[in-house]
């Protein structure tokens, strides 16, 4: 019986975890997804849920995300080696990219991750990582409120202060 | 592309926009992020550019790519000027600005 279980957080982890530090992560998910697979099934037992595949069923759905979770979280905690990954402001980029128009990507948010590329390369090349983390913050915060001013909120909100003019 | 269909009607500048006129007619082209440090905390990196996008509909400026010398990789900057309507609404608020200031409007005290 424990076997199979094993066996079983082996093929999950196997299929879904794949890519960068694949045998650490391995090892963690099945040591965390173990104990709370073990965890999850017995609230489910005390819930009433007393058929086999039905409790694993169910707990597998949510030890799934959940291990995901938390490995990566304790990856980011404890993993100091250097790793290749796109910078933020790129994410930001392709998300307004999706939600707004050509125009106003051209006009209103480019504009924004160019400054922000500008200033952030700017203190990476200075060795000013600190410096570099605020520089994100600023920009995340001004690209949120310059998102939020040409959404439907920011319409809203321009028309109402017409108004109280 | 001017957007003024009623020619007639004052161009009644809000203050950021007073403000970013002020600056590209005083000092030339500016970057958007160069205008936000030369504000003092009046214009902000969040608001700036919807403003810049707003004042290029009305057609008060224009902006263009930064020059590059060597092929660079990311996003180029955008360069920002004002136009010749830009100039004369700025101008014109300027005096409007005086004339209210002055007293005169008040009766010529």
């Amino acid at each position: 019986m424990f076997v199979e279980f094993i066996k079983r957080q082996l093929v999950v982890s196997g299929d879904f975890y794949t890519g960068e530090n694949k045998g650490r992560k391995f090892l963690l998910v099945i040591f965390i997804g173990t104990i709370f697979q073990l965890c999850a099934n017995s609230i489910l037992e005390a819930v009433g849920m007393t058929n086999l595949i039905a409790k694993n069923t169910v707990s597998g759905f949510i030890w799934i995300p959940f291990s995901y979770l938390v490995i990566n979280l304790l990856l980011k905690i404890f993993d100091n080696r250097l790793h290749i990954k796109a910078p933020l402001h790129i994410k930001f980029s392709i998300f307004s990219n999706f939600l707004f128009s050509n125009k106003n990507q051209k006009e209103v948010f480019e504009p924004i991750i160019a400054d922000w590329q500008k200033e952030y390369f700017e203190a990476l090349s200075k060795k000013e990582i600190r410096k570099a983390r605020w520089i994100n913050v600023r920009h995340t915060y001004a690209f949120l409120i310059a998102m939020c001013q040409k959404s439907p909120i920011g319409d809203l909100i321009e028309f109402i202060s017409k108004i109280a003019k | 592309m001017a957007n003024n269909n009623n020619q007639n009607e004052f161009p009644k500048l809000s203050k950021k926009e007073f403000l970013v006129l002020g600056m590209l007619i005083g000092k030339g082209e500016m970057f958007g992020l160069e205008m936000v440090e030369a504000s003092e905390g009046e214009l902000k990196r969040g608001t700036i550019y919807v403003t810049l996008q707003r004042m290029g509909d009305k057609g008060y400026i224009e902006s263009r790519e930064e020059p590059r010398s060597m092929p660079e990789i990311g996003i180029p900057r955008r360069k920002y000027s004002a136009t010749g309507l830009g100039e004369r609404v700025y101008q014109t608020n300027v005096k409007a600005n005086e004339f209210f200031n002055s007293g005169f409007a008040w009766g010529g005290v």
